[in-house]
This record gives C-alpha cells, structure tokens and sequence, in this order.
C-alpha cells in the first residue's frame, strides 16, 4: 500500500531511505532550481557554485521557469514547470554525489547511473506533472537567483509549501520505476507488432548504416 | 475597404496569449474522458493534476505550461480580402512580440550555433508561418499552435523504401512510440505524416494538430489505421508522464500527401497532453472570431 508523505526540509538520509516507489509526496521548506547550463557550468566547466548555493540535504528540481523582479522582489511569470529530466542523466550522479541532495524532482525518469547514485548516497527521484506550471506556481515562490547570466537556465532558491503530489520513481535501494515499466513494454513489443499485423522484414540495403542519434 | 492593421496587430497578440492560457474544449474533454477510464490511481492523480492546471491557467490568466514553446503559424487567406500580405505577416510576428515582452514570459528562442539568446520570442524566423489561400472568401483564418520542447524533442522520420511499405511505416510509429516514452509529456497527441515530400512529411504532423482532438480523418482507409495505431500505442501502457497507466496518447491524427513512387517517407512527432491551438477567422473590417474557443466550430 502506497503512503503519503508530507516532508520538512532539510530531509535527512533516514527519511529518504523510508520512501517506497509509488509513494505520493509533498514537501515544504527549501528547493533549488537547476537545469542544463548551470549543470553544465558547475559540471563540465569546473566553476565552483556561487556563495549561499548549497544543496546538501535539499531537494532540487530540473525547472524551466520565467521570471522577474520587481521593487527587489522576485516572481515567476508563467508558474513553476519542471523539464524533462532524462536529458540530464549524465550530470545528476556526479550532482547526487557531490552534493548529497536529498530528492532530484522532474519529468520523464532518470536511468541506470542515477539510480546507483541514489542508493549508494541516499537520494530519491520524484515525477511531477510536466505541463501543469499553472498548477504548482501555487505552491513555490522564488526567493533568490544565481548565476543570472544564464537567464531561464540560472540557479533558483525557491520557497515551497506542500509542493506536490509527487510520485517516487527511483528509490534510495536500487529501484526505478521507469525501468521497470521499461522493461515490461519491451517484453510486449511483439504482441503489439502483432496488434498490427507487423512482419519483421529484412531491412532495406544501406550504402552505410545512417546515422543515429545515439552516436552524438 | 482598408484592412485596420494597427488593430490586427493587437487582436493577434491576443491570439497567442490565449494559445497559452486557454485550452479548447476538444482537448479538455479528451483528458476529462481519459481522466474516467483511467484504471491505474497514480495515472488517475496526474491526470487530475493537469485538469486542475488548466483551470487555473484559464482563472488566473497565466500560461499553463511553463515552456512556450515555438510558435508555427497557419495563415489561410480569402482570395476575396484585399490585404497587403506583408503587413499581414509582421503583424502577427509582433503579435507575439508584445503579448511576450509585455507579459515577461520566458524566451524560449536561441540561436542554434551559439546557443546564446537576444531576450526575444521573435526574430527573422521565428515564429514560423505557412501560408496558403482559400477560393472566393472574404475572411482570413490565421491558427496558432504552441509546442513545448519535451515533446518537439521526441520527432522522428526515415526514408522508408516502398519495399518496406505499410508494414515499415507502422513499425517505424510503433518503435517512435517506443523510444519518446513518457517524455513528451504524455497522453500526447500522436501526430503523423505519410508521404509528400522530406519536408513536406514533416510539415504533416503540424497539419495533424490543425483538427480536434480525436476527430478522425475523413478517409476511411486512414481513419481505420489511426484507430489501430491508437488501440496499439495505448496497450504499451506508457500512461501519463510514463508512469505507468491506460492513457498513453489521447488521439492518434494521421495526415498524409501523395508521394513519388519510389518514396515512402514517415514522420512521427508527439504532441504533450498540453496541446496549445488557438485560431481566429478575421473579417475584412476588422471583426473577428474564435474558431475553436467559444463555441467554434473549428478549422476544416
């Protein structure tokens, strides 16, 4: 039976380690904001974080979000959305690792390498609904941005209250979700080849194999 | 009689805020109707959760989705309107360019060498425009779509041979489907293009989006393979967000252009579950209508 959490930050290690996948999830306090270039500038370029960033014990979640500030303060202009996390796999080990965040928040799953990470450092993945900024803008107000060179791809400070319903997607013991489904709707391509009376055929002559996306 | 283009330019700023803001019925009641048959709780909750955004998207005036994605354009002429094509054109581009900057939305628009942005939703390519006339009407359709980046991201096309025919076509959908997963934000629309040209086939996923959502294509040969497709893409239960769950595409729309003989190209592209289209029909004095929204009957 799947349970719902309400949770404080700072998360302890403890904590994290009680969530079961499916769990629901909502979390008050403190989440920061990464994304892509920021990633990228801490990750790939070797620039250490700015002062006052710090994502020991804190949940940090690929966002997409506009904003501005006004009269010193700052607000977001079209809700709090998060972007799809499977494009920043590569990063989100070394990130887990480095900085022992508590809970990567996102759309679309992360893979092999972040669910070692998870397990071996204590750390879970939660899905959000991507698409439904106008829903969660509710629940987050932005307190600080850094790095504001990168525009939309800064560092953001959030404040959140009841952010959720989250769902867990990759444990701190090893297990994902994504992959599991993965592995379910691979071990029935066939009978859905079959739905559509799909032959396997042999492939058409090629002068070189074309290219393929996985070899960029 | 002049065509009021200073108020065009106005109206057509209004047409993109409400593409991001307000969604049209065809499209609420597909995820109403999935909301209801949806078997798994957790996929059940998500979808709540996207019902629950658009109403607040819609009550407060503010964009539903974060990502606004790039905006492409179908701008349909009456042979029977006596405008000037250009000021038709920037109008439209500044449309987006006030609604944006006034409004501080996120820019989404990068130049693809240098990845650096102007701090502009515009530029001399964007937002992309399709153009084409309709016989003997004295209005103007112009039709917007917005698509969000985790879902143009998961596109695909091949050169199929003939050789490989119908069967090649469907394995390509099935194994597109396959790899976008849960990450283009589903239940997607799948948008699909056989034939045509290279770019032309691609250009057919963005027609699909031009008609209700599950409203089939009026050849029944096409028709019959879009409900197949629907049937088989659902019972890989992907489910909303690829967790898991009954609804993995919302509607299959197939589109198709006669093709050279010794061709057999396919596109598949998926659309998120927040399928922003919004279109207006404008009248040589200035007037207008919704085609979709309030009670329109949509674009044909």
């Amino acid at each position: 039976m799947s349970k719902v959490w309400n949770l404080e930050t700072p998360i302890s290690e403890e904590q994290i380690r009680e969530l079961k996948l499916g769990d629901t999830v909502y979390i008050s306090g403190k989440l920061w904001g990464i994304r892509d270039r920021n990633l990228g500038r801490e990750i790939d370029d070797g620039v250490a974080l700015p002062e006052g960033v710090d994502y020991e014990g804190y949940p940090v979640l690929h966002e997409a979000s506009g904003y501005k500030q006004e009269g010193g303060e700052w607000f977001f202009t079209s809700g709090m959305g998060t972007t799809t996390s499977t494009r920043m796999e590569r990063w989100m080990p070394i990130l887990i690792e480095r900085h022992r965040c508590r809970a990567v928040i996102g759309k679309g799953g992360l893979l092999e390498g972040t669910t070692e990470a998870c397990k071996k450092y204590g750390c879970v993945y939660l899905s959000v609904v991507g698409g439904a900024a106008a829903y969660y803008d509710a629940r987050a107000k932005i307190i600080n941005v850094f790095w504001p060179d990168l525009d939309s791809q800064a560092i953001l400070e959030c404040e959140i209250k009841d952010y959720g319903p989250m769902f867990v997607g990759i444990d701190a013991h090893g297990n994902n979700h994504y992959l599991n489904l993965r592995k379910k709707a691979i071990d029935k391509r066939q009978k859905i080849y079959e739905m559509l009376q799909i032959k396997e055929l042999p492939w058409a002559p090629q002068w070189v194999e074309r290219p393929r996306e996985k070899n960029y | 009689m002049t065509f009021p283009y200073e108020t065009f330019q106005k109206i057509m700023g209004d047409l993109y805020f409400r593409n991001v803001t307000v969604f049209p019925p065809d499209l609420k009641d597909a995820l109403k109707n999935a909301f209801d048959r949806e078997t798994n709780e957790i996929a059940k909750e998500k979808l709540s959760v996207m019902l629950e955004a658009i109403k607040m998207g819609e009550g407060n005036g503010i964009p539903v989705c974060q990502d606004m994605g790039m905006q492409t354009y179908f701008v349909h002429i009456g042979t029977k309107m006596q405008v000037d094509g250009y000021k038709i054109k920037e109008a439209v581009i500044e449309g987006v360019r006030d609604c944006s900057n006034g409004r501080k939305w996120r820019k989404t628009l990068s130049n693809p060498i240098t990845r650096l942005k102007d701090g502009e939703q515009i530029s001399a390519t964007h937002p992309h425009i399709y153009w084409d006339w309709i016989k003997d009407q004295d209005y103007m359709d112009v039709m917007c779509i917005s698509k969000g980046s985790g879902s143009e991201n998961q596109s695909f096309h091949a050169m199929l041979v003939p050789a490989q025919g119908m069967n090649g076509v469907k394995k390509f959908i099935i194994d597109s489907a396959y790899a976008a997963g849960g990450q283009p934000c589903t239940p997607s629309v799948t948008t699909i293009g056989i034939g045509g040209t290279f770019d032309q086939n691609a250009k057919l996923t963005k027609i699909a989006m031009l008609r209700p959502i599950g409203k089939p294509n009026p050849d029944p040969q096409i028709a019959a393979l879009e409900r197949e497709l629907y049937e088989a893409i659902n019972a890989i239960n992907i489910g909303p967000m690829g967790f898991g769950g009954d609804t993995t595409t919302l509607a299959v729309h197939v589109e198709t252009a006669d093709v050279h003989e010794t061709q057999n190209p396919v596109s598949v592209s998926f659309q998120c579950w927040a399928a922003r289209r919004s279109g207006m029909r404008i009248f040589q004095d200035g007037k207008f209508e919704y085609i979709w929204e309030f009670g329109g009957e949509g674009y044909e």
